[in-house]
């Protein structure tokens, strides 16, 4: 379009022999040339750094932040960044300053994810030109297996009942002990909620045995034969034990973490889940 | 979200419609004032689109309007296609896209009809005023490109970046703008355009009615401006512009008996064929939508495209729609058609009408008979006039019937028209070949500058008669009447009558009185003659000078190739630009040597920590290296000592090479080693 219309101008500049018309007609035509420069250099220079990512179970949405910073004293106006196949997201990263794109990709598999190359382009500052690059940022964050919430009834614990495939070693009797003032982080299944309906607050009921119930999840307890569904269902009972506040331990084929019950613990857990069968790095 | 991506943001709409506004300055002039209407509502109706207050119009209604406004348009310009019309039309276009502009497509649509109205405006008007215009509105139509690419959904930018951002642009295109103004071919107009301003331009007319040269000098307008080679600039007297000749009297006006379009072209052989003697000179002349150039007589054409016709007058190829800078040679002295008339032009320079102004006739007769010669008889006229009580004025009373006698014997009052139509009546009555000349006489002279120039107020009628032996000999029957009127122009001739510029009331050519003001007034002209001369009449033959004067070429392909390799320069030096933009900044000697131990370390396999500092990391190497342990614990406190201890000014420089020095020695003594895994958990990746 631009073409046509400075086509148009110099025809109009000719026939009317105006000296302006030629001047602004040249103006322009050396401008588009020149914006070429001004496209490239935007870009260039600019840095890009991957922020934090927390791990997904395979098949959500990750977060992928990626961080822009710019030059001192050069500023970097309308970059759009993106992944492929997700739309570009646009920025301008003010001179000296540093800007969080929050790009986002879906994950399939388990295991280390591997963002792939990104793609970062400005068509800054009149739109005549794209200056792009693909970039790989190397995130080092893990995709869970997919839980898999398995059909079989799962015991709470309290009546004694056990997890089917898996072993109690203790049966969960706990007796009542009393009740104590509700604390921030207790668990939704001990408040008091009959306590809480007669008006009388918020109280958290606390029992001889607070660790709950315990139970090993064993890789041949499950009967699948595929790898990845094998662990899909194991990644499904880790969550409901922990949300369970069992005490929970996971044996895998060369591998076993013993009992416990915490967000470290957890982690541990879906981490070995996750590389169960892969290189560590 | 595509469409978020496609949509123009809030700030840029602003400027788009800021844009577009200073892109119709240069159209105010010739726009009906009703064109305000819907220029309102279109760009109010988008500014309460963009704030939320209407939608956009449907398509019922811009059907509505596009039929209302280009009836409204064809309506109020005649049916005519002018230039005018044209651009309203384009206004029109421009205001409607401007309702229904929603994407980034739409957004350039209107920058670049912006940038095309803003052009069209140049044709005009050319001052400087409206390049100052063009340049402010460029920069604000390349402003809203900018804005449209550098805000973010996220937020806007504000006005001043983005006002800042476009002029680094503008300015930087300026070098290659410049080589391509200079060096791109200038090319004759491809072909002829009927689309022209209607807009009358002040000019001589091809006929003269008693009356007609006195209106038009109530105008100041520019007429033409010359400067004479070596600055020889002839006696003020002297300075008779010739442009017209009219020879055929109809009993009430004087016209041409047809139409002069063809002349003796100019071709360079004809450069040697002039005289010794004379005078060259430029002129830039406004456009009179006619032929005719101005010159003064022994006329030679110098340029292409022009041409001297058989009466000595020069001539322009084709009609002046735009200004137009031509150079001519003249020889005064040169007697012209000495080899005499022949019959078919004695015929055309001795019509009369049959009947009328008897008087006049009869006197002529009485005249002739007592003058011994044409030349004699010619200066009885003269003298006529000089001793009866003729007056010089632009208010003549107006005549009737026989207007030739009852001028000469009854009201004796005219202007240079009446006077020149008297003469030459007389002089054809018995037998004389004669004609009326019209042009423009003298001029001001800028003595700063050295240039003349001529006004519409300067134009002028005399009369040319045939002498045997001398040939076409020129007589100004107003130069006997009011010879101020020639040495010092119509405001001094016509200073007791007060009818100077009477109709302009604010006419900056009245206010010659007030010294500082008439200073001012000859600077600003001065300034605008500079403008035409170097940067509007800049065309094809100038250019091809000023190849030949800087590089001794000629041909415009050379300007072409010059071009390319002006480009090629330019592309190499902005890549030079960028390249030491980014190049690789040297670091100082100390992080130079920690950063290559840190790189030497790392191949045989011991990564850098996040966060570590460094003289943990040198005990790490300490542990991986276990011969080296005490060399990099002493480089470790030396090196925090350095970095955290305080030292002595004078002892910091020293011990700064030292530390440099062992942090080498260091480096080198390490023997590869067998991989030990460790990774930095941040990757990073530089475009």
């Amino acid at each position: 379009m631009l073409g046509f219309v400075l086509l148009v101008m110099l025809v109009t500049a000719i026939n009317y022999q105006n000296s302006l018309i030629y001047a602004v007609t040249f103006w322009l035509f050396s401008v588009a040339l020149t914006s070429m420069w001004f496209t490239f250099a935007n870009l260039s220079g600019l840095t890009l750094t991957a922020g934090h990512a927390n791990p997904v179970f395979a098949g959500e949405m990750l977060d992928l932040p990626v961080i822009l910073a710019a030059q001192p004293k050069r500023m970097a106006a309308g970059v759009r960044v993106g992944y492929r196949g997700e739309p570009l997201v646009m920025h301008t990263i003010p001179a000296n300053g540093r800007v969080i794109a929050r790009l986002s990709q879906r994950t399939s598999k388990r295991g280390y994810f591997k963002a792939g190359r990104l793609r970062v382009e400005s068509r800054f500052p009149l739109g005549f030109y794209t200056a792009w690059s693909w970039v790989a940022l190397d995130y080092r964050v893990l995709v869970y297996p997919a839980p898999e919430s398995s059909p079989l009834i799962l015991g709470n614990g309290e009546e004694g009942e056990t997890l089917l495939g898996a072993v109690a070693h203790r049966s969960g009797e706990q007796d009542f002990n009393g009740l104590r003032n509700y604390q921030p982080g207790d668990s939704m299944r001990q408040i008091a909620w009959k306590h809480l309906a007669r008006g009388k607050g918020l109280m958290t009921k606390q029992f001889d045995h607070d660790d709950g119930a315990m139970c090993w999840l064993r890789w041949d307890n499950v009967n699948i034969a595929d790898v990845e569904r094998r662990l899909s269902r194991l990644c499904g009972w880790v969550l409901e034990a922990h949300h369970n506040g069992w005490r929970y331990g996971l044996q895998l084929p060369a591998m076993e973490i013993p009992p416990a019950n915490s967000d470290l613990h957890l982690q541990a857990c879906l981490e070995a889940l996750a590389l169960y069968g892969q290189d560590k790095s | 979200m595509k469409q978020a991506a496609n949509a123009i943001p809030r700030i840029s709409l602003l400027w788009l419609l800021a844009g577009f506004g200073s892109s119709l300055l240069l159209h105010t002039k010739h726009l009906p004032i009703w064109f305000l209407i819907p220029l309102t509502i279109c760009v109010g109706w988008r500014a309460l689109t963009h704030a939320g207050r209407l939608p956009y119009p449907n398509k019922l209604v811009k059907v509505l309007v596009v039929a209302l406004a280009g009836a409204v348009v064809v309506i109020s310009f005649d049916r005519q296609l002018s230039l005018e019309g044209a651009s309203a039309f384009l206004v029109i276009a421009a205001m409607l896209k401007l309702l229904e502009m929603k994407t980034q497509r739409d957004a350039y649509v209107i920058v670049f009809i912006s940038y095309f109205l803003l052009v069209c405006g140049f044709l005009f008007d050319q001052s400087i005023t409206a390049a100052l215009i063009g340049i402010s509105s460029v920069w604000i139509i390349t402003s809203s490109m900018v804005a449209l690419h550098m805000s973010t959904p996220a937020g806007n930018v504000g006005a001043l970046p983005v006002a800042r951002y476009s002029a680094s642009v503008l300015a930087a295109a300026l070098p290659f703008m410049l080589f391509a103004y200079l060096l791109f071919p200038r090319l004759g107009p491809l072909w002829s355009i009927g689309l022209q301003s209607k807009e009358a331009h002040t000019a001589l007319s091809t006929e003269m009615a008693p009356g007609d040269i006195a209106s038009l000098s109530q105008s100041d307008k520019l007429a033409f401006r010359v400067t004479f080679d070596d600055n020889r600039r002839p006696p003020q007297n002297e300075l008779y512009w010739r442009a017209l000749m009219l020879d055929f009297y109809d009993g009430n006006a004087w016209q041409q008996s047809k139409p002069v379009t063809t002349a003796k072209w100019f071709s360079p052989r004809d450069l040697d064929n002039r005289g010794e003697q004379g005078i060259g000179y430029d002129v830039i002349q406004e456009p009179t939508d006619q032929q005719y150039l101005f010159s003064l007589r022994g006329v030679h054409a110098l340029e292409e495209n022009t041409g001297v016709t058989n009466e000595d007058f020069l001539l322009a190829r084709k009609p002046l729609f735009q200004r137009l800078r031509y150079r001519a040679w003249s020889d005064p002295t040169a007697s012209n058609q000495s080899d005499g008339l022949t019959w078919l032009e004695r015929k055309q320079y001795l019509q009369l009408p049959s009947q009328g102004n008897i008087e006049a006739r009869q006197w002529a007769n009485d005249l002739y008979s007592v003058a011994t010669t044409d030349w004699a008889f010619a200066q009885n006229i003269l003298t006529y006039f000089r001793q009866n009580p003729f007056f010089y004025t632009l208010e003549p009373p107006l005549l009737k019937d026989n207007d030739i006698d009852e001028f000469l014997f009854t009201t004796q009052r005219g202007f240079c028209a009446h006077y020149a139509s008297a003469m030459t009546f007389v002089a054809r009555s018995v037998g004389i070949p004669a004609r009326v000349v019209v042009g423009y006489q003298g001029g001001e002279w800028n003595a700063q500058e050295n240039y003349l120039t001529v006004r519409q107020y300067d134009a002028h009628a005399w009369v040319e008669l045939w002498i045997p032996t001398m040939g076409w000999v020129r007589f100004d029957p107003t130069a006997a009447v009011a010879p101020d009127r020639i040495e010092y122009g119509l405001e001094r001739a016509v200073e007791k009558e007060g009818t100077f510029l009477r109709e302009q009331i604010f006419s900056s050519h009245k206010m010659r009185g007030i010294s500082w003001l008439n200073n001012l007034r000859l600077k600003l002209d001065s300034a605008n003659y500079y403008w035409q001369r170097w940067v509007l009449s800049y065309d094809k033959q100038r250019q091809g000078k000023l190849l030949k004067q800087w590089f001794d070429r000629g041909s415009y392909l050379d300007g072409l190739y010059m071009l390319a390799a002006v480009l090629g320069g330019l592309f190499l030096l902005s890549a030079i630009v960028l390249w030491w933009r980014d190049r690789p900044k040297q670091l100082p000697p100390l992080q130079r040597a920690w950063v290559a131990l840190q790189n030497r370390a790392q191949r045989s396999g011991l990564e850098p920590l996040v966060g570590e500092t460094g003289s943990s990391y040198l005990a790490r190497l300490g542990q991986a290296w276990p011969e080296l342990d005490q060399q990099s614990r002493d480089v470790a406190s030396l090196m925090d000592a350095f970095l955290y201890g305080e030292l002595s000014e004078k002892a910091d420089k020293a011990d700064y090479k030292m530390l440099v020095k062992r942090l080498g020695q260091l480096r080198r003594s390490l023997r590869p080693r067998t991989k030990t895994s460790a990774t930095s958990n941040v990757h990073k990746g530089t475009v």
